[in-house]
């Protein structure tokens, strides 16, 4: 096991956005985090190497074991050397990621664990992210390259230090649906080349499922379903899940009107009683008001925070 | 479902940004029937929103026409069009930026009664309370701010704002894409609702080929300010002719059912 | 709101209050002259002591206070409606509307304002109303120039857009969308040119061209004061420092107001 949440808990200012989150990534596995704005999975992300602004967001609970040792209770220094090296991060925009005021290669160079012959290195890096216009051109600023250039550009940056994971946070969803699909065919191909392991952030349905083999769907704070990839999308288990997939736009639905979930996300501030999606829920009986449901067993692996699997599953 | 009434007839529109010498819409030409919802596709970038702003001269056209119902709109004076106005609207991308955030939500559209004078004064009050509820709103929704409403319930202000012109081709410049995914999925319900039940006529514009797909008749591809490839939304998604209409698929159709490379 | 925010905030209301119930606080008439107490020294009847006329200087200093805040404040009135109407106007029409405008911002800002406004007084009769009209016409370029900015940004936003979809006309668009939204950093310019106000028209009527006596303001008793500067000290220090507190106490204020937008 690469790296281990345990009842991971953050909160915002007593307001509680994380609110125990369990996830396990193994060693050349993608892990997709699908969920809503505001529900916590960018916060999941952070937490990992504490990149949480310390005065707005804190840590009330969890271990995050990273090959067994825990990240939370490291010191500043080492907590250093596990962020951008051991663990790295592509986030949304490109170009707020990188620094205006240094060249690529410079910003490359900076990440390089290995300080000889920075340049070969560079070269190489610029071949695997399909970046081999700008290779040789050393003073090559963000600005002047596009959207998806500089998402290339990013990936290169967080691969460069041959990193055991890489956090994915919404990585193409500022880009064109062409140039998206490139950065996700790009993504698709290191991980199998370099085994990488990966833990995808993102709202989109679409995307995870095209790429990850593991999804869990996160609903106000918490994981709702867990599971392979094939079984979440054949067989899902939990009332979110099913809304979200037949919520998605495609061919098949002309004109049709969609299953919509109904409602919309609760605030933090203010959480249902018992099952937090209970207000929004199609499948909802008054027993769900009772407690917040565990987590519990569908099949092997899959998991669904819901207590009528059996029924949900059935029909 | 019968299609022959042109509503809308848009010849050689073109238009230039002399500042940044980008040609937004380069010479586009095509026609909307009464009815109909036409689905214009495109990257960022491509003047989709740049046409549909030109056909409510929200911005000024370089040459061209635009016939409604066989008037030129950019021959009619400043005053019919604001008249004109009543029968052709918009609904924007992001929500927020789209409301007054001064203004509260019964006061929005209130002003569009007061501008169009086509509810009397006392029945105002009751129009807009009627308005809401058709969008899913309330009477409770009235006296907010839009910084008080979720991403949804924006848009649906701005969707009640739109109808209470009583309008009859309604452009929506990508409605759901800043929302998620559940509430876009509630958004285009009420959309396709409203298109059905009023029988009003949409040019839908979208970068997303699940959506146009979803919700179009026809469909226009447009690049870089020219038309592509154009036709009913069945040929194009199952025999795309142009390269780049091929490409825009294969790079967009992956939704549940594709596995990983 | 920070400590000196509120600080100014108390001050510039110690002196609404003052203005507004001037006839109440002030024990005497401001014009009441006694020859026996000329130039007494400040004591349990006069405290603020009395004018080489015999008048109660804190009476004077009272109804000096209504004088000079209205001055600021209906000056930079007058100024507030001139520049908002030309800023939202250049901003919102653009092209040669705003050229001419701007232009105008920029002739109007080459005078150096003070010396305008002495060459204008000597014209025109010093007058309360004349004095206002003048300070307010030659201090609105700032805000002008502001309200155009905010107006260049708004414009380009959605819901502007959406206003004009619906049919709405220009003049609905600017003042019922464009002006309210664009109102705060506005707001900030208008204190501070309250203050900036005060302070011209004290300078006017100590020169003597502005205020005419036997009205009081701050700045002709301040003037009077320097007449007798050695035998009446407490006819300069009462209204300097009354000066010196109000600029203070608005300028505190539009920092505080300042701040706060640029958090938000």
């Amino acid at each position: 096991m690469l790296l281990q949440i345990k009842n991971l808990k953050v909160d915002y200012g007593n307001i509680e956005v994380v609110r125990g989150v369990d996830l396990y990534i193994n060693k050349g596995e993608c892990v997709g985090i699908i969920g809503e704005s505001g529900c916590g999975k960018t916060t999941v992300g952070l937490s990992i190497t504490k990149l949480i602004p310390e005065r707005k967001g804190n840590i009330s609970s969890g271990e995050i074991l990273l090959e067994d040792r825990d990240i939370l209770k490291l010191d500043p220094e080492e907590l250093r050397k596990i962020r951008g090296k051991k663990i790295s991060y592509v986030f949304q925009e490109p170009f707020s990621s990188l620094n205006p005021v240094f060249t690529i290669y410079e910003q490359i160079k900076e990440v390089l664990e290995d300080k000889k012959d920075t340049n070969s290195q560079i070269v190489e890096l610029f071949k695997s992210v399909g970046l081999e216009k700008i290779i040789g051109k050393k003073n090559i600023y963000p600005h002047e390259l596009s959207g998806g250039m500089q998402q290339r550009a990013m990936i290169a940056m967080a691969i460069a230090s041959n990193p055991s994971l890489v956090v994915l946070d919404e990585p193409t969803t500022a880009l064109d649906v062409t140039i998206q699909h490139q950065i996700l065919d790009l993504i698709a191909e290191l991980k199998n080349r370099m085994n990488l392991s990966i833990l995808f952030i993102s709202h989109d349905l679409r995307i995870v499922f095209s790429i990850a083999d593991k999804i869990g769907i996160m609903y106000a704070g918490k994981i709702v379903e867990y599971g392979p990839k094939e079984k979440i999308s054949s067989n899902p288990a939990h009332p979110y899940t099913i809304g979200l997939i037949d919520s998605i736009p495609s061919f098949e639905h002309r004109k049709k009107l969609f299953n919509a979930i109904g409602g919309r996300a609760p605030l933090f501030s203010d959480l249902p009683k018992g099952c937090k999606f209970y207000p929004r829920c199609r499948f909802r009986i008054d027993k769900c008001l009772e407690k917040e449901p565990e987590l519990e067993l569908v099949s092997d692996n899959h998991v669904s925070r819901c207590i009528r699997i059996a029924y949900i599953v059935s029909v | 479902m019968t299609m022959h009434l042109e509503l809308l007839k848009i010849d050689s529109l073109h238009k230039t940004f002399k500042k940044h010498k980008v040609t937004a819409v380069d010479n586009a030409s095509f026609s909307i029937f009464k009815g109909e919802v036409l689905g214009l596709v495109g990257e960022s970038g491509c003047g989709k929103s740049t046409l549909a702003k030109l056909i409510l001269r929200l911005i000024d056209a370089d040459k061209g026409s635009i016939f409604y119902k066989n008037k030129d709109l950019l021959k009619i004076s400043n005053g019919d069009m604001r008249k004109a106005r009543k029968d052709l609207q918009i609904i924007f991308q992001d929500p927020y930026a789209s409301l007054d955030p001064s203004m509260r939500i019964g006061e929005v559209i209130e002003e569009v009664y007061s501008i169009h004078k086509n509810v009397s004064w006392h029945e105002r009050k009751n129009k807009t309370i009627e308005l809401l509820e058709t969008v899913g709103l309330g009477e409770s929704y009235l006296n907010r701010l839009p910084s008080e409403l979720s991403g949804g319930e924006r848009q649906r202000a701005g969707i009640a704002r739109t109808l209470a012109t009583d309008p009859e081709f309604i452009i929506c410049d990508e409605p759901v894409s800043s929302l998620d995914i559940s509430i876009q999925a509630q958004i285009l319900n009420l959309l396709i609702e409203l298109q059905k039940r009023k029988n009003l006529t949409y040019l839908f514009i979208s970068h997303d080929l699940g959506i146009i797909a979803s919700v179009c008749d026809r469909v226009i591809v447009m690049r870089s300010g020219k038309f592509v490839e154009e036709g009913q939304c069945e040929a194009i998604f199952i025999n795309p002719k142009h390269d780049y209409t091929k490409e825009l698929l294969t790079s967009s159709i992956g939704f549940l059912d594709k596995k990983p490379k | 709101m920070n400590k000196l925010t509120v600080f100014g905030l108390c001050i510039v209301g110690f002196f609404m209050v003052i203005a507004i119930f001037a006839p109440i606080i002030a024990p005497y008439n401001p014009g009441q002259i006694d020859i026996k107490n000329i130039l007494t020294a400040p004591s349990y009847s006069h405290i603020f002591g009395t004018d080489s006329l015999g008048r109660d200087l804190f009476s004077r200093m009272v109804y000096g206070t209504r004088i000079s805040l209205m001055v600021g404040f209906i000056a930079v009135g007058i100024a507030s409606l001139i520049g908002i109407a030309l800023g939202a106007m250049a901003g919102y029409y653009g092209k040669w509307v705003d050229v001419i405008i701007m232009r105008f911002i920029d002739i109007m800002l080459c005078f150096p304002t003070f010396f305008l406004i002495l060459a204008v007084i000597a014209l025109l009769e010093p007058s309360i109303i004349n004095i206002m009209i003048i300070i307010g016409a030659t201090s609105w370029m700032g805000m002008a120039r502001l309200m155009r900015a905010e107006i260049l940004s708004l414009k380009e936003r959605d819901f502007i857009y959406a206003e004009r979809a619906i049919g709405a006309s220009d003049l609905r668009i600017i003042a019922r969308h464009l002006i309210p939204n664009a109102m705060a950093p506005v707001l900030v310019s208008v204190t501070l040119g309250i203050a900036g106000a005060i302070l011209v028209e004290s300078s006017l009527s100590f020169l003597g061209i502005g205020v005419q006596p036997p009205t009081p303001s701050w700045g002709n008793i301040l003037s009077e004061g320097k007449a007798v500067m050695g035998a009446g000290w407490w006819m300069m220090v009462f209204p300097g420092l009354a000066i010196f507190i109000t600029v203070l106490g608005y300028n505190l204020l539009g920092e505080g107001i300042r701040e706060k937008l640029l958090k938000s």
